[in-house]
């Protein structure tokens, strides 16, 4: 297995708890030893803030592992019960009990009796090789299966009430996501005078979570969303698109899509004050770019939704060449986009005027601003987040990458 | 009192006695991979490698904070490398074990330079059995390899908190690097302060002695040609089993003026100095004159008192017998992990009939829900939250106390206690 010089790769455990801890009134007990949950802490908090779920941990010692689970797991969740009343409980496994192949699910299923006012989620199977992208995924899937009400809203209740889209499978891997949060509910306000129900998950409680069958449409931002998406169209009804809107064109043509697919009205208005405004932008940067000898180019490397649709936004958009291209999801890579890890990206040599758009200590290390980081990475500074989605996000893109060129 | 999981400090002989305080910790402390990591961060020239799974992999760049990889020129030829890296295991290597991987790990770092390498190893290794001493035995022994390997178990399990990992790493250092002896020389584990310890250290030079001194922060050419002297003080707790190593393995006789904080003990310690170094009484004359103080005022204040301990920035057992001589009463510890060298501490203390609640504390910080139904006026030692109407002393105005010794660090303690009683008065 690698020798990782730099930042290893994020597991699927640490997916599923950077996505569930979104969730401001829940509870995420580890079956583990207490010092991953205290990293976990400080990450969550760093790059989430305090609006979300309570960790806490059973710590596990050498008499737990030997003779199984115990009083221990029973103890942890009483106390959490009695400390938080939490509606929902999630509970995660550790490498310890995964490698001692302790039955935490059986546990839960006879604690759910014990407890019935606080749902009891575990997570269980993943092994030891899968990555953040499918804790995400799971996450996002297992959430929406156990809590989302299932009843199909009715069409005319719908109609008599706003517009309201949930957003699925945003998450902490991505740096500017609370800032591209913000400029959806901007975008989608403005255009379709449109509500968001839920933001799957940042930043919503249980109930926002319960009654995502009430809004109209799922946006499906990043491909870890879809599985969530496809389980509501099939259990409620509810479309959904998949795509993540950057770009000048590419949000346009997002807003567009949704237009069509609900058959509702657009604000033609707000679109086209939208429109004008980052035109100026977008003509100046075009003509820079023109007077430039050499072509810049550029090398790629995040979430694979991200990477996909900024490959459309520079090479259709702009114009301009992507040398190089790798996401972080190695269950759902795809040809185009071939999975590769932080450590070999690490290694890319990059040629003159390549520019990498990659995590912040990654890009810095390639002798770049980090500005336009798009991954997420350790001991990163989040004061001055700008969106990279929607029209501020191409605003903002555009002007860092005047400033690069 | 909160009911909580507890056990009588005379019962606590090994460190997996010391249950939880609480059913649940929020989210609890660190792991011994931290402060391993923490501490080959002080030393010029040191690498480290995580071994184990991802996540404790990701975020041991926390503590490295991105140290991609460092060269220092020392001189004209020499060029020292360190670097932090993480060996992350497999599905196949959980089951069968990662000997080839990490052995093929080692050849690479080695030809990268690197010149001293601490393998750190975390829950996973240390479950499966993986045998890594014997790894690094093996392969030191082969011709070309240049790196020295020193190997910590830092499994979470095995420990409730995080405290081993400083004591490993200078036990570890011990062991790659104690080879050599110089007959005036005296080895100074951790440096001291206050006038006691520079009065000491001033006496030890005046009968001829160097001192050289083992801290954090040593440049490469220091640290790793240190071990040397006819004699070990240890000045730093977190060094005790470092002495302790010396002792058992390199026959060098150690003294522990960290570890004395009763009359009797200070006693001892001077008496056994002066004897060993061949030093004569008079300079003793001068530390001694703090000795006698009258404290009939502060017992008088702190007698039949009720104490809690929730600090472990000092030893809780020192602080435990200085209160004793009050007869202030300590109730409840908070300790993390149980070293061996606190043996001799726990004796005294119940040598005079002392034996106080050892827990490791994951609750609230707050004083009125610790003490729940209990009355009366309380002392509560470490950072608690709602002590007006008690008498408190924060970990940091206790500071001095891990650097100070003998009657000095005694007189500062008391001094402490006086100015609380002081302001409660008021």
């Amino acid at each position: 297995m690698p020798l990782y010089k730099t930042l290893g790769e994020p597991t699927w455990r640490m997916g599923i708890l950077w996505t569930i801890a979104g969730i401001r009134n829940a509870a995420v007990l580890e079956f583990g030893s207490m010092g991953h949950l205290l990293y976990s802490d400080r990450f969550l908090q760093e790059h989430m803030g305090s609006n979300r779920a309570t960790l806490y941990s059973t710590h596990i010692n050498e008499k737990t592992i030997a003779f199984g689970i115990g009083k221990e797991l029973e103890l942890a969740i009483y106390d959490i019960y009695h400390k938080q009343k939490p509606e929902v409980l999630f509970i995660l496994p550790s490498v310890i009990s995964l490698v001692t192949g302790m039955d935490v699910a059986s546990y839960c299923e006879e604690l759910q009796e014990t407890f019935p006012q606080m749902k009891i989620i575990q997570f269980s199977s993943g092994g030891f090789e899968k990555t953040y992208s499918y804790g995400k995924r799971e996450a996002n899937y297992q959430v929406v299966k156990q809590l989302v009400e299932k009843e199909a809203v009715s069409m005319r209740k719908m109609e008599a009430e706003k517009i309201s889209f949930n957003l699925i499978g945003l998450g902490i891997d991505v740096p500017s996501f609370k800032e591209d949060i913000k400029e959806l509910k901007r975008i989608l306000h403005g255009v379709f005078d449109a509500e968001i129900n839920c933001v799957l998950m940042n930043d919503c409680s249980v109930k926002d979570i319960r009654n995502m069958n009430k809004a109209k449409m799922n946006l499906v931002l990043y491909e870890e969303g879809l599985k969530a998406a496809k389980l509501l169209e099939k259990e409620v009804g509810q479309p959904y698109i998949y795509g993540c809107p950057t770009g000048f064109s590419g949000t346009n043509r997002w807003l567009y899509r949704i237009a069509e697919s609900l058959q509702i009205q657009m604000n033609h208005g707000f679109l086209k004050s939208e429109n004008r405004m980052v035109e100026t932008w977008y003509k100046k940067i075009k003509d820079d770019l023109q007077t430039k000898k050499n072509t810049p180019s550029f090398a790629l490397y995040g979430n694979m939704s991200l990477v996909e649709s900024l490959c459309f936004f520079l090479e259709k958009e702009l114009g301009l060449l992507v040398s190089k291209v790798a996401c972080t999801n190695r269950e759902s890579t795809n040809i185009n986009i071939p999975y590769c890890s932080q450590d070999d990206m690490y290694q890319w040599k990059l040629n003159q005027g390549e520019i990498l758009l990659a995590s912040e200590n990654a890009m810095i290390e390639h002798g770049h601003s980090g500005n336009l980081a798009i991954l997420n990475s350790l001991n990163v500074n989040h004061e001055q987040q700008h969106a990279i989605l929607g029209f501020q996000g191409a605003m903002f893109f555009w002007k860092e990458l005047m400033n690069l060129l | 009192m909160k009911k909580m999981k507890t056990i009588a400090l005379s019962k606590v002989k090994q460190n997996s006695v010391i249950g939880l305080s609480d059913g649940v910790a929020n989210p609890g402390s660190h792991c011994p991979m931290h402060t391993v990591l923490s501490t080959i961060m002080q030393f010029e020239g040191l690498s480290s490698l995580v071994v184990g799974m991802g996540e404790c992999g990701y975020y041991s760049r926390y503590v490295t904070e991105y140290n991609w990889g460092q060269s220092f020129l020392k001189d004209q030829k020499q060029i020292v490398k360190t670097a932090h890296y993480v060996y992350e295991m497999d599905s196949n290597e959980v089951v069968f074990g990662c000997r080839e991987g990490l052995m093929k790990a080692l050849h690479d770092i080695n030809q990268e330079g690197i010149p001293a390498l601490i393998i750190i190893g975390t829950c996973i290794p240390a479950l499966i059995g993986e045998d890594i001493g014997s790894l690094i035995e093996e392969v030191m022994a082969e011709k070309n390899m240049f790196c020295k390997i020193g190997y910590i178990d830092a499994a979470h399990f095995k420990y409730n908190g995080y405290g081993s990992g400083f004591y490993k790493v200078y036990e570890q250092l011990g062991k790659l690097y104690a080879d050599k002896s110089a007959n005036n020389t005296i080895l100074f584990l951790g440096e001291g302060q206050g006038e006691e310890y520079y009065l000491l250290k001033q006496q030890l030079q005046q009968f001829g002695y160097q001192i050289r001194i083992f801290k954090n922060g040593l440049a490469f050419e220091e640290w790793t040609s240190l071990f040397d002297g006819i004699g070990v003080l240890v000045f730093q707790e977190t060094m005790v089993l470092l002495a302790k190593w010396l002792e058992r393995e390199k026959l060098i006789p150690c003294f522990y003026p960290n570890f004395c904080y009763t009359d009797n003990q200070i006693q001892d310690f001077y008496c056994q100095i002066s004897d060993y170094f061949g030093l004569n009484n008079l300079w003793k004359e001068k530390i001694i004159q703090n000795k006698e103080r009258n404290r009939e005022g502060l017992e008088l204040f702190y007698k039949k008192r009720q104490c809690i301990i929730g600090s472990s920035s000092v030893n809780p057992l020192g602080i435990t017998l200085m209160l004793e001589e009050l007869q202030c009463k300590v109730s409840l510890l908070h300790m993390e992990e149980w070293i061996e060298p606190y043996k001799e501490l726990k004796e005294e203390l119940l040598k005079i009939g002392s034996d106080p609640f050892v827990t490791y504390y994951l609750g609230s910080n707050s004083a009125r829900e610790v003490l729940e139904n209990e009355s009366g006026e309380w002392l509560f030692i470490g950072d608690w939250m709602n002590c007006e109407q008690h008498v408190q002393i924060t970990a940091m105005e206790l500071r001095d106390l891990t650097t100070t010794i003998g009657y000095e660090r005694r007189e500062r303690f008391y001094q402490l206690l006086q100015c609380k009683m002081e302001n409660k008065g008021d």
